[in-house]
Protein backbone atom coordinates (compact mmCIF):
# COMPACT_ATOMS: atom_id res chain seq x y z
CA UNK A 1 0.00 0.00 0.00
CA UNK A 2 1.16 3.52 -0.70
CA UNK A 3 -0.35 4.93 2.48
CA UNK A 4 2.43 6.53 4.54
CA UNK A 5 3.53 4.60 7.60
CA UNK A 6 2.23 7.33 9.83
CA UNK A 7 -1.32 5.98 9.53
CA UNK A 8 -0.33 2.85 11.42
CA UNK A 9 1.08 4.79 14.36
CA UNK A 10 -0.90 5.37 17.53
CA UNK A 11 -2.52 8.83 17.56
CA UNK A 12 -0.73 9.53 20.84
CA UNK A 13 2.68 9.59 19.16
CA UNK A 14 2.44 12.95 17.34
CA UNK A 15 0.94 14.63 20.41
CA UNK A 16 3.74 13.24 22.58
CA UNK A 17 6.33 14.78 20.26
CA UNK A 18 4.43 18.07 20.47
CA UNK A 19 4.07 17.98 24.25
CA UNK A 20 7.11 20.10 25.24
CA UNK A 21 6.17 22.82 22.76
CA UNK A 22 2.52 22.77 23.81
CA UNK A 23 3.35 23.00 27.52
CA UNK A 24 5.69 25.95 27.06
CA UNK A 25 3.29 27.59 24.61
CA UNK A 26 0.48 27.40 27.10
CA UNK A 27 2.67 28.71 29.95
CA UNK A 28 4.74 31.39 28.23
CA UNK A 29 2.56 32.42 25.31
CA UNK A 30 -1.14 31.72 25.48
CA UNK A 31 -1.58 32.44 29.17
CA UNK A 32 0.59 35.62 29.15
CA UNK A 33 -1.32 37.12 26.21
CA UNK A 34 -4.65 36.59 27.96
CA UNK A 35 -3.24 37.78 31.28
CA UNK A 36 -1.67 40.84 29.65
CA UNK A 37 -4.99 41.81 28.10
CA UNK A 38 -6.69 41.47 31.47
CA UNK A 39 -3.96 43.66 33.02
CA UNK A 40 -4.58 46.34 30.38
CA UNK A 41 -8.15 46.66 31.69
CA UNK A 42 -6.96 47.35 35.25
CA UNK A 43 -4.96 49.85 37.22
CA UNK A 44 -2.32 47.48 38.57
CA UNK A 45 1.11 47.92 40.17
CA UNK A 46 2.06 44.21 40.38
CA UNK A 47 2.42 44.41 44.16
CA UNK A 48 -1.16 43.34 44.92
CA UNK A 49 -3.14 40.54 43.26
CA UNK A 50 -4.68 41.66 39.96
CA UNK A 51 -8.15 40.78 41.19
CA UNK A 52 -7.79 43.29 44.04
CA UNK A 53 -6.87 46.17 41.73
CA UNK A 54 -9.34 48.70 40.31
CA UNK A 55 -11.01 47.72 37.01
CA UNK A 56 -10.69 50.54 34.50
CA UNK A 57 -12.27 49.07 31.37
CA UNK A 58 -10.87 50.72 28.24
CA UNK A 59 -9.64 53.78 30.15
CA UNK A 60 -5.96 52.77 29.78
CA UNK A 61 -6.42 52.71 26.00
CA UNK A 62 -8.24 56.01 25.71
CA UNK A 63 -5.71 57.51 28.13
CA UNK A 64 -2.92 56.66 25.68
CA UNK A 65 -4.51 58.84 23.00
CA UNK A 66 -4.21 61.91 25.22
CA UNK A 67 -0.74 61.10 26.57
CA UNK A 68 1.66 63.49 24.78
CA UNK A 69 4.70 61.30 25.52
CA UNK A 70 3.06 58.22 24.00
CA UNK A 71 1.99 60.19 20.93
CA UNK A 72 5.52 61.57 20.58
CA UNK A 73 6.93 58.05 20.94
CA UNK A 74 4.62 56.81 18.17
CA UNK A 75 5.74 59.70 15.95
CA UNK A 76 9.39 58.86 16.59
CA UNK A 77 8.82 55.20 15.69
CA UNK A 78 6.92 56.29 12.57
CA UNK A 79 9.75 58.58 11.46
CA UNK A 80 12.43 55.96 12.11
CA UNK A 81 10.37 53.39 10.19
CA UNK A 82 9.46 55.54 7.17
CA UNK A 83 13.03 56.75 6.68
CA UNK A 84 14.96 53.82 8.15
CA UNK A 85 13.63 51.00 5.99
CA UNK A 86 14.14 52.68 2.58
CA UNK A 87 17.58 53.99 3.61
CA UNK A 88 18.66 50.61 4.88
CA UNK A 89 17.36 48.66 1.90
CA UNK A 90 18.59 51.28 -0.58
CA UNK A 91 22.13 51.50 0.78
CA UNK A 92 22.23 47.73 1.26
CA UNK A 93 21.25 47.26 -2.40
CA UNK A 94 23.86 49.76 -3.64
CA UNK A 95 26.55 47.97 -1.62
CA UNK A 96 25.36 44.56 -2.83
CA UNK A 97 25.44 45.66 -6.50
CA UNK A 98 28.88 47.22 -5.99
CA UNK A 99 30.13 44.03 -4.34
CA UNK A 100 28.90 41.97 -7.29
CA UNK A 101 30.89 44.20 -9.64
CA UNK A 102 34.31 43.70 -8.06
CA UNK A 103 36.63 40.74 -7.64
CA UNK A 104 37.74 40.88 -3.99
CA UNK A 105 34.39 40.05 -2.45
CA UNK A 106 35.11 37.92 0.61
CA UNK A 107 37.21 40.33 2.67
CA UNK A 108 34.84 43.21 1.94
CA UNK A 109 31.83 41.10 2.84
CA UNK A 110 33.31 40.30 6.24
CA UNK A 111 34.28 43.91 6.82
CA UNK A 112 30.90 45.40 5.90
CA UNK A 113 29.11 42.77 7.96
CA UNK A 114 31.14 43.57 11.10
CA UNK A 115 28.67 46.00 12.78
CA UNK A 116 25.86 43.46 12.44
CA UNK A 117 27.80 41.11 14.74
CA UNK A 118 27.90 43.60 17.63
CA UNK A 119 25.20 43.75 20.26
CA UNK A 120 22.94 46.80 19.77
CA UNK A 121 23.49 48.07 23.33
CA UNK A 122 27.25 47.96 22.87
CA UNK A 123 26.90 49.76 19.52
CA UNK A 124 24.81 52.42 21.21
CA UNK A 125 27.38 52.97 23.96
CA UNK A 126 30.21 53.10 21.42
CA UNK A 127 28.47 55.86 19.50
CA UNK A 128 27.98 57.90 22.67
CA UNK A 129 31.77 58.23 22.78
CA UNK A 130 32.26 58.53 19.03
CA UNK A 131 29.84 61.47 19.03
CA UNK A 132 30.83 63.17 22.29
CA UNK A 133 32.11 66.74 22.40
CA UNK A 134 35.75 65.60 22.40
CA UNK A 135 35.03 62.52 20.29
CA UNK A 136 36.44 61.66 16.87
CA UNK A 137 33.40 62.68 14.82
CA UNK A 138 33.53 66.23 16.12
CA UNK A 139 37.31 66.21 15.66
CA UNK A 140 36.78 65.38 11.98
CA UNK A 141 34.14 68.13 11.65
CA UNK A 142 36.49 70.69 13.20
CA UNK A 143 39.41 69.64 11.02
CA UNK A 144 37.21 70.36 8.01
CA UNK A 145 36.47 73.81 9.41
CA UNK A 146 32.92 72.94 10.48
CA UNK A 147 31.27 73.68 13.80
CA UNK A 148 31.22 70.95 16.39
CA UNK A 149 27.75 69.42 16.94
CA UNK A 150 25.94 68.42 20.15
CA UNK A 151 24.45 65.28 18.52
CA UNK A 152 22.94 63.12 21.30
CA UNK A 153 22.64 65.95 23.81
CA UNK A 154 20.52 68.00 21.41
CA UNK A 155 16.76 67.29 21.37
CA UNK A 156 16.71 68.37 17.72
CA UNK A 157 19.50 66.05 16.57
CA UNK A 158 19.34 62.96 18.79
CA UNK A 159 16.63 61.10 16.86
CA UNK A 160 18.43 61.66 13.55
CA UNK A 161 21.61 60.31 15.08
CA UNK A 162 19.74 57.21 16.20
CA UNK A 163 18.34 56.76 12.70
CA UNK A 164 21.87 56.98 11.30
CA UNK A 165 23.33 54.51 13.79
CA UNK A 166 20.48 52.06 13.20
CA UNK A 167 21.18 52.11 9.47
CA UNK A 168 24.94 51.86 10.11
CA UNK A 169 24.50 48.81 12.31
CA UNK A 170 22.11 46.85 10.09
CA UNK A 171 23.13 47.71 6.55
CA UNK A 172 25.74 44.91 6.43
CA UNK A 173 23.11 42.27 7.04
CA UNK A 174 20.83 43.84 4.41
CA UNK A 175 23.72 43.75 1.96
CA UNK A 176 24.36 40.05 2.62
CA UNK A 177 20.70 39.16 2.12
CA UNK A 178 20.62 41.08 -1.15
CA UNK A 179 23.89 39.54 -2.36
CA UNK A 180 22.28 36.14 -1.83
CA UNK A 181 19.26 37.38 -3.79
CA UNK A 182 21.41 38.71 -6.63
CA UNK A 183 23.26 35.39 -6.88
CA UNK A 184 19.97 33.67 -7.71
CA UNK A 185 19.62 35.65 -10.97
CA UNK A 186 20.47 33.36 -13.91
CA UNK A 187 23.50 34.81 -15.67
CA UNK A 188 22.14 33.57 -19.00
CA UNK A 189 19.06 35.76 -18.54
CA UNK A 190 21.15 38.90 -18.06
CA UNK A 191 23.36 37.99 -21.02
CA UNK A 192 20.34 37.41 -23.24
CA UNK A 193 18.91 40.79 -22.20
CA UNK A 194 22.21 42.50 -23.00
CA UNK A 195 22.28 40.84 -26.44
CA UNK A 196 18.76 42.12 -27.04
CA UNK A 197 20.11 45.59 -26.36
CA UNK A 198 18.58 46.18 -22.94
CA UNK A 199 20.29 49.03 -21.07
CA UNK A 200 21.59 48.70 -17.51
CA UNK A 201 18.55 50.47 -16.12
CA UNK A 202 16.09 48.29 -18.00
CA UNK A 203 17.95 45.09 -17.05
CA UNK A 204 17.83 46.17 -13.40
CA UNK A 205 14.12 47.04 -13.50
CA UNK A 206 12.88 44.02 -15.48
CA UNK A 207 15.22 41.23 -14.38
CA UNK A 208 17.13 42.06 -11.18
CA UNK A 209 14.32 43.71 -9.22
CA UNK A 210 11.68 41.00 -9.73
CA UNK A 211 14.16 38.28 -8.74
CA UNK A 212 15.25 39.99 -5.51
CA UNK A 213 11.69 40.97 -4.56
CA UNK A 214 11.45 38.26 -1.85
CA UNK A 215 14.70 39.52 -0.30
CA UNK A 216 13.38 43.10 -0.35
CA UNK A 217 10.11 42.06 1.26
CA UNK A 218 11.97 40.04 3.88
CA UNK A 219 14.22 42.98 4.80
CA UNK A 220 11.26 45.35 4.88
CA UNK A 221 9.14 43.18 7.14
CA UNK A 222 11.90 42.18 9.59
CA UNK A 223 13.24 45.72 9.93
CA UNK A 224 9.74 47.11 10.32
CA UNK A 225 9.22 44.78 13.27
CA UNK A 226 12.66 45.67 14.68
CA UNK A 227 12.19 49.45 14.33
CA UNK A 228 8.72 49.50 15.90
CA UNK A 229 10.20 47.62 18.88
CA UNK A 230 13.48 49.57 18.92
CA UNK A 231 14.88 49.62 22.46
CA UNK A 232 18.48 48.38 22.86
CA UNK A 233 20.17 50.99 20.69
CA UNK A 234 18.31 53.85 22.37
CA UNK A 235 18.99 52.49 25.84
CA UNK A 236 22.69 52.34 24.99
CA UNK A 237 22.79 55.79 23.41
CA UNK A 238 20.64 57.92 25.68
CA UNK A 239 21.16 56.59 29.19
CA UNK A 240 24.70 57.84 29.88
CA UNK A 241 24.84 60.88 27.65
CA UNK A 242 21.91 62.50 29.41
CA UNK A 243 22.67 61.08 32.84
CA UNK A 244 20.80 58.50 34.87
CA UNK A 245 18.37 55.66 34.29
CA UNK A 246 15.30 57.89 34.09
CA UNK A 247 16.69 59.83 31.17
CA UNK A 248 16.39 56.93 28.70
CA UNK A 249 14.67 58.22 25.58
CA UNK A 250 16.04 61.70 26.23
CA UNK A 251 17.01 64.43 26.01
CA UNK A 252 13.52 65.57 27.10
CA UNK A 253 11.79 62.55 25.48
CA UNK A 254 13.25 63.47 22.08
CA UNK A 255 14.22 59.85 21.37
CA UNK A 256 11.41 58.18 23.30
CA UNK A 257 10.00 55.20 21.40
CA UNK A 258 7.04 53.02 22.31
CA UNK A 259 9.50 50.46 23.71
CA UNK A 260 11.58 52.81 25.87
CA UNK A 261 8.43 54.49 27.17
CA UNK A 262 6.86 51.13 27.94
CA UNK A 263 9.98 50.14 29.89
CA UNK A 264 9.68 53.22 32.05
CA UNK A 265 5.92 52.97 32.54
CA UNK A 266 6.07 49.29 33.48
CA UNK A 267 9.31 48.79 35.35
CA UNK A 268 10.03 52.22 36.81
CA UNK A 269 6.52 53.64 37.42
CA UNK A 270 5.01 50.15 38.00
CA UNK A 271 1.97 51.19 35.95
CA UNK A 272 1.33 47.75 34.51
CA UNK A 273 -2.16 48.46 33.16
CA UNK A 274 -0.95 51.34 31.02
CA UNK A 275 2.14 49.43 29.86
CA UNK A 276 0.00 46.45 28.80
CA UNK A 277 -2.36 48.74 26.89
CA UNK A 278 0.70 50.13 25.10
CA UNK A 279 1.82 46.60 24.20
CA UNK A 280 -1.54 45.86 22.58
CA UNK A 281 -1.54 49.22 20.82
CA UNK A 282 1.86 48.27 19.40
CA UNK A 283 0.50 44.88 18.34
CA UNK A 284 -2.27 46.57 16.37
CA UNK A 285 0.12 49.05 14.74
CA UNK A 286 2.49 46.23 13.76
CA UNK A 287 -0.30 44.09 12.34
CA UNK A 288 -1.62 46.97 10.20
CA UNK A 289 1.82 48.07 9.03
CA UNK A 290 2.89 44.54 8.09
CA UNK A 291 -0.35 43.90 6.22
CA UNK A 292 0.03 47.14 4.26
CA UNK A 293 3.59 46.20 3.28
CA UNK A 294 2.68 42.73 2.10
CA UNK A 295 -0.19 44.14 0.03
CA UNK A 296 2.03 46.87 -1.44
CA UNK A 297 4.62 44.31 -2.49
CA UNK A 298 1.95 42.03 -3.90
CA UNK A 299 0.15 44.44 -6.19
CA UNK A 300 1.93 47.73 -6.69
CA UNK A 301 5.33 49.25 -7.23
CA UNK A 302 7.70 46.43 -7.80
CA UNK A 303 5.51 44.20 -9.91
CA UNK A 304 6.54 45.39 -13.33
CA UNK A 305 6.19 42.34 -15.54
CA UNK B 1 26.77 42.86 -14.12
CA UNK B 2 30.53 42.62 -14.51
CA UNK B 3 30.93 45.52 -16.91
CA UNK B 4 34.55 46.77 -16.61
CA UNK B 5 33.52 50.41 -16.94
CA UNK B 6 31.53 50.19 -13.71
CA UNK B 7 34.48 49.07 -11.64
CA UNK B 8 35.67 52.49 -10.40
CA UNK B 9 32.17 53.50 -9.20
CA UNK B 10 31.73 50.20 -7.38
CA UNK B 11 35.20 50.47 -5.85
CA UNK B 12 34.54 54.00 -4.59
CA UNK B 13 31.20 52.95 -3.05
CA UNK B 14 32.77 49.95 -1.35
CA UNK B 15 35.74 51.94 -0.10
CA UNK B 16 33.37 54.49 1.44
CA UNK B 17 31.38 51.68 3.04
CA UNK B 18 34.51 49.98 4.37
CA UNK B 19 35.89 53.18 5.88
CA UNK B 20 32.63 54.14 7.57
CA UNK B 21 32.38 50.60 8.98
CA UNK B 22 35.96 50.18 10.09
CA UNK B 23 36.85 53.68 11.34
CA UNK B 24 34.43 53.74 14.32
CA UNK B 25 35.39 50.20 15.37
CA UNK B 26 39.10 50.99 15.01
CA UNK B 27 38.70 54.13 17.13
CA UNK B 28 36.96 52.17 19.91
CA UNK B 29 39.72 49.54 19.85
CA UNK B 30 42.65 51.95 20.03
CA UNK B 31 40.87 54.27 22.47
CA UNK B 32 40.49 51.43 24.95
CA UNK B 33 44.27 51.77 25.37
CA UNK B 34 44.20 55.52 26.07
CA UNK B 35 44.40 57.43 29.34
CA UNK B 36 41.57 59.72 30.36
CA UNK B 37 43.84 62.65 29.44
CA UNK B 38 44.27 61.31 25.88
CA UNK B 39 40.49 61.17 25.55
CA UNK B 40 39.73 64.54 27.10
CA UNK B 41 42.31 66.24 24.91
CA UNK B 42 40.85 64.46 21.88
CA UNK B 43 44.15 62.82 20.89
CA UNK B 44 43.66 60.57 17.88
CA UNK B 45 46.22 58.03 19.15
CA UNK B 46 47.21 57.18 22.73
CA UNK B 47 50.58 58.55 23.90
CA UNK B 48 51.35 55.14 25.38
CA UNK B 49 49.39 51.89 25.26
CA UNK B 50 47.54 51.41 28.55
CA UNK B 51 46.65 47.74 28.67
CA UNK B 52 46.05 48.33 32.36
CA UNK B 53 42.58 49.65 31.44
CA UNK B 54 41.42 46.09 30.90
CA UNK B 55 42.60 44.85 34.28
CA UNK B 56 41.16 47.96 35.92
CA UNK B 57 37.67 47.56 34.46
CA UNK B 58 37.63 43.89 35.41
CA UNK B 59 38.30 44.91 39.00
CA UNK B 60 35.35 47.32 38.89
CA UNK B 61 32.78 44.92 37.40
CA UNK B 62 32.54 41.10 37.46
CA UNK B 63 33.08 40.42 33.76
CA UNK B 64 33.79 36.75 34.44
CA UNK B 65 30.31 36.44 35.94
CA UNK B 66 28.76 38.25 32.95
CA UNK B 67 30.54 35.93 30.54
CA UNK B 68 29.55 32.85 32.53
CA UNK B 69 25.90 33.96 32.61
CA UNK B 70 25.83 34.90 28.93
CA UNK B 71 27.39 31.59 27.87
CA UNK B 72 25.12 29.51 30.12
CA UNK B 73 21.95 31.28 29.03
CA UNK B 74 22.82 31.22 25.32
CA UNK B 75 23.99 27.58 25.29
CA UNK B 76 21.14 26.15 27.38
CA UNK B 77 18.49 28.13 25.51
CA UNK B 78 19.92 27.06 22.17
CA UNK B 79 19.97 23.37 23.14
CA UNK B 80 16.42 23.61 24.49
CA UNK B 81 15.18 25.32 21.33
CA UNK B 82 16.83 22.67 19.16
CA UNK B 83 15.22 19.88 21.19
CA UNK B 84 11.69 21.32 21.29
CA UNK B 85 11.83 22.44 17.65
CA UNK B 86 13.09 19.10 16.37
CA UNK B 87 10.43 17.19 18.34
CA UNK B 88 7.55 19.42 17.28
CA UNK B 89 8.85 19.82 13.74
CA UNK B 90 8.95 16.06 13.29
CA UNK B 91 5.43 15.67 14.59
CA UNK B 92 4.04 18.41 12.34
CA UNK B 93 5.93 17.22 9.26
CA UNK B 94 5.65 13.45 9.41
CA UNK B 95 2.37 12.50 11.10
CA UNK B 96 -1.19 12.98 9.94
CA UNK B 97 -3.49 13.69 12.86
CA UNK B 98 -6.53 15.75 13.70
CA UNK B 99 -5.53 19.17 15.00
CA UNK B 100 -2.23 19.33 13.14
CA UNK B 101 -3.24 22.28 10.97
CA UNK B 102 -4.59 24.08 14.04
CA UNK B 103 -1.37 23.66 16.03
CA UNK B 104 0.77 24.76 13.08
CA UNK B 105 -1.48 27.76 12.44
CA UNK B 106 -1.23 28.81 16.09
CA UNK B 107 2.57 28.60 15.96
CA UNK B 108 2.73 30.67 12.76
CA UNK B 109 0.33 33.27 14.16
CA UNK B 110 2.44 33.82 17.27
CA UNK B 111 5.51 34.65 15.20
CA UNK B 112 3.88 38.05 14.64
CA UNK B 113 3.27 39.00 18.28
CA UNK B 114 5.54 41.74 19.65
CA UNK B 115 7.57 40.61 22.66
CA UNK B 116 6.27 43.49 24.72
CA UNK B 117 2.95 41.71 25.17
CA UNK B 118 4.72 39.06 27.26
CA UNK B 119 7.15 40.89 29.52
CA UNK B 120 4.75 42.06 32.26
CA UNK B 121 2.85 38.78 32.72
CA UNK B 122 5.96 36.58 32.54
CA UNK B 123 7.79 38.75 35.05
CA UNK B 124 4.85 38.39 37.42
CA UNK B 125 4.53 34.63 36.80
CA UNK B 126 8.21 33.98 37.49
CA UNK B 127 8.16 36.08 40.64
CA UNK B 128 5.13 34.16 41.88
CA UNK B 129 6.40 30.68 40.91
CA UNK B 130 5.60 28.49 43.94
CA UNK B 131 8.33 26.78 45.97
CA UNK B 132 11.20 28.67 44.33
CA UNK B 133 13.26 31.54 45.73
CA UNK B 134 11.63 31.38 49.15
CA UNK B 135 8.07 31.34 47.83
CA UNK B 136 5.34 29.45 49.66
CA UNK B 137 3.29 26.84 47.78
CA UNK B 138 0.77 29.60 47.02
CA UNK B 139 3.48 31.66 45.35
CA UNK B 140 3.54 34.25 48.11
CA UNK B 141 6.70 35.55 49.74
CA UNK B 142 10.12 35.57 48.06
CA UNK B 143 11.46 36.17 44.59
CA UNK B 144 10.28 32.98 42.86
CA UNK B 145 12.45 32.10 39.86
CA UNK B 146 13.48 35.70 39.22
CA UNK B 147 16.80 35.48 41.05
CA UNK B 148 18.06 32.56 38.93
CA UNK B 149 19.25 32.14 35.35
CA UNK B 150 16.10 30.04 34.79
CA UNK B 151 14.25 33.35 34.55
CA UNK B 152 16.35 34.21 31.49
CA UNK B 153 15.99 30.79 29.87
CA UNK B 154 12.45 29.51 30.46
CA UNK B 155 10.56 32.14 28.40
CA UNK B 156 12.72 31.32 25.35
CA UNK B 157 12.67 27.51 25.43
CA UNK B 158 10.17 27.36 22.57
CA UNK B 159 10.74 29.26 19.34
CA UNK B 160 7.95 29.48 16.78
CA UNK B 161 10.53 30.19 14.11
CA UNK B 162 12.59 27.15 15.19
CA UNK B 163 9.55 24.85 14.97
CA UNK B 164 8.76 26.29 11.55
CA UNK B 165 12.32 25.76 10.25
CA UNK B 166 12.55 22.17 11.48
CA UNK B 167 9.12 21.32 10.13
CA UNK B 168 10.08 22.65 6.71
CA UNK B 169 13.31 20.68 6.79
CA UNK B 170 11.67 17.42 7.93
CA UNK B 171 8.91 17.65 5.31
CA UNK B 172 11.62 16.68 2.83
CA UNK B 173 12.35 13.36 4.58
CA UNK B 174 11.04 10.49 2.43
CA UNK B 175 8.21 8.55 4.12
CA UNK B 176 9.57 5.33 2.58
CA UNK B 177 12.76 5.73 4.56
CA UNK B 178 10.83 6.06 7.82
CA UNK B 179 8.58 3.11 6.91
CA UNK B 180 11.59 0.94 6.15
CA UNK B 181 13.01 1.70 9.57
CA UNK B 182 9.62 0.90 11.14
CA UNK B 183 9.62 -2.47 9.37
CA UNK B 184 12.96 -3.15 11.01
CA UNK B 185 11.28 -2.60 14.36
CA UNK B 186 12.59 0.88 15.18
CA UNK B 187 10.48 2.79 17.70
CA UNK B 188 9.11 6.23 16.77
CA UNK B 189 11.58 7.89 19.14
CA UNK B 190 14.48 6.04 17.49
CA UNK B 191 13.19 7.11 14.06
CA UNK B 192 13.31 10.69 15.25
CA UNK B 193 16.73 10.49 16.86
CA UNK B 194 18.54 8.27 14.38
CA UNK B 195 16.91 9.25 11.08
CA UNK B 196 15.11 12.59 11.26
CA UNK B 197 17.53 14.53 13.48
CA UNK B 198 20.76 13.65 11.63
CA UNK B 199 19.17 14.36 8.24
CA UNK B 200 18.03 17.80 9.48
CA UNK B 201 21.53 18.89 10.45
CA UNK B 202 21.64 21.98 8.18
CA UNK B 203 18.37 23.35 9.57
CA UNK B 204 19.51 22.56 13.12
CA UNK B 205 22.77 24.46 12.59
CA UNK B 206 20.91 27.48 11.21
CA UNK B 207 18.46 27.51 14.11
CA UNK B 208 21.33 27.05 16.58
CA UNK B 209 23.37 29.95 15.20
CA UNK B 210 20.39 32.31 15.11
CA UNK B 211 19.13 31.36 18.55
CA UNK B 212 22.59 31.66 20.09
CA UNK B 213 23.24 35.11 18.62
CA UNK B 214 19.75 36.36 19.53
CA UNK B 215 20.19 35.18 23.12
CA UNK B 216 23.76 36.49 23.33
CA UNK B 217 22.53 39.97 22.38
CA UNK B 218 19.21 39.78 24.21
CA UNK B 219 18.84 42.89 26.33
CA UNK B 220 15.35 44.01 27.38
CA UNK B 221 14.34 40.89 29.31
CA UNK B 222 17.70 40.33 31.09
CA UNK B 223 17.69 44.04 31.94
CA UNK B 224 14.38 43.94 33.78
CA UNK B 225 15.14 40.63 35.49
CA UNK B 226 18.63 41.50 36.70
CA UNK B 227 17.85 45.04 37.85
CA UNK B 228 16.77 43.50 41.15
CA UNK B 229 19.07 40.45 40.97
CA UNK B 230 22.55 41.49 39.73
CA UNK B 231 23.89 37.93 40.01
CA UNK B 232 21.92 37.14 36.82
CA UNK B 233 23.44 39.96 34.75
CA UNK B 234 24.53 39.02 31.24
CA UNK B 235 27.10 40.87 29.12
CA UNK B 236 24.79 43.39 27.40
CA UNK B 237 23.23 44.30 30.75
CA UNK B 238 26.69 44.47 32.33
CA UNK B 239 27.85 46.90 29.64
CA UNK B 240 24.80 49.09 30.19
CA UNK B 241 25.42 48.92 33.95
CA UNK B 242 29.04 49.87 33.31
CA UNK B 243 28.11 53.13 31.65
CA UNK B 244 25.50 54.04 34.25
CA UNK B 245 27.78 53.11 37.19
CA UNK B 246 31.05 54.75 36.14
CA UNK B 247 31.18 58.47 35.61
CA UNK B 248 31.71 58.91 31.87
CA UNK B 249 33.65 62.14 32.38
CA UNK B 250 36.42 60.57 34.45
CA UNK B 251 36.33 56.87 33.49
CA UNK B 252 35.74 56.90 29.75
CA UNK B 253 38.83 54.74 29.14
CA UNK B 254 37.46 52.05 31.47
CA UNK B 255 34.08 52.03 29.75
CA UNK B 256 35.76 51.69 26.37
CA UNK B 257 37.95 48.83 27.66
CA UNK B 258 34.81 47.17 29.03
CA UNK B 259 33.12 47.49 25.64
CA UNK B 260 36.07 45.82 23.93
CA UNK B 261 36.10 42.96 26.47
CA UNK B 262 32.34 42.57 26.15
CA UNK B 263 31.84 42.66 22.41
CA UNK B 264 34.97 41.78 20.43
CA UNK B 265 35.38 38.04 21.21
CA UNK B 266 31.77 37.21 20.28
CA UNK B 267 31.96 39.46 17.24
CA UNK B 268 34.89 37.46 15.86
CA UNK B 269 33.07 34.17 16.42
CA UNK B 270 29.90 35.49 14.75
CA UNK B 271 31.90 36.69 11.74
CA UNK B 272 33.08 33.11 11.23
CA UNK B 273 29.48 31.90 11.25
CA UNK B 274 28.41 34.60 8.79
CA UNK B 275 27.37 32.16 6.05
CA UNK B 276 24.85 30.45 8.34
CA UNK B 277 23.21 33.82 8.86
CA UNK B 278 22.73 34.07 5.13
CA UNK B 279 21.58 30.47 4.80
CA UNK B 280 18.99 31.02 7.53
CA UNK B 281 17.79 34.29 6.10
CA UNK B 282 17.45 32.90 2.60
CA UNK B 283 15.44 29.98 3.92
CA UNK B 284 13.38 32.44 5.95
CA UNK B 285 12.61 34.66 2.98
CA UNK B 286 11.38 31.83 0.80
CA UNK B 287 8.26 31.57 2.90
CA UNK B 288 7.30 35.19 2.28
Amino acid sequence: MSVPGSTRVSPWVPWTFLLPVLVFYALFLVFPVAFSFDVSLHNWNMLTPLSASPYTGGAQYTGLLTDPVFIAALEHNLLLWILGVPLLVGIGLILALALEAVRTQTALRYLLFLPATLSPVAIGICWVYLLSGVGPVNAVLQSMGLASQPFLSSPGQALWVILGVYVWSTVGLAMLVLVAGLKSIPVSLLEAATMDGATGGRRFWHITLPVIKPSLLFLTVTNTIAIWQLFDLIAGMTTASTGGEGAMGGPINATQTVATYMYQVAFQDLNMGKASAMAFALLIVLAVVTLVQVLLFRRGGLEVN
Amino acid sequence: MRVPGRFPVAAVILAAGAVSTLAPVAWILESSLKTQADLTLGRLLPQALHFGNFAAVMRVLPFALYYRNSVLVAVITTLAVLLTSALAGFSLAKYRFRGRAGVFGLILATMMLPNFVFYVPIYYMLRRAPLFGGNAITGAGGSGLLDSLAALILPYVVSAWGVFMLRQSMLALPDDLLDAARMDGASELRLWWQVAVPLSAPALVTVAVFTFITQWNNFFWPLIVSTSYPSTMTLPVGLQYLQTTLSPTSNEQLILAGLVIGMIPASLVFLVFQRYYVAGITLGSIRE
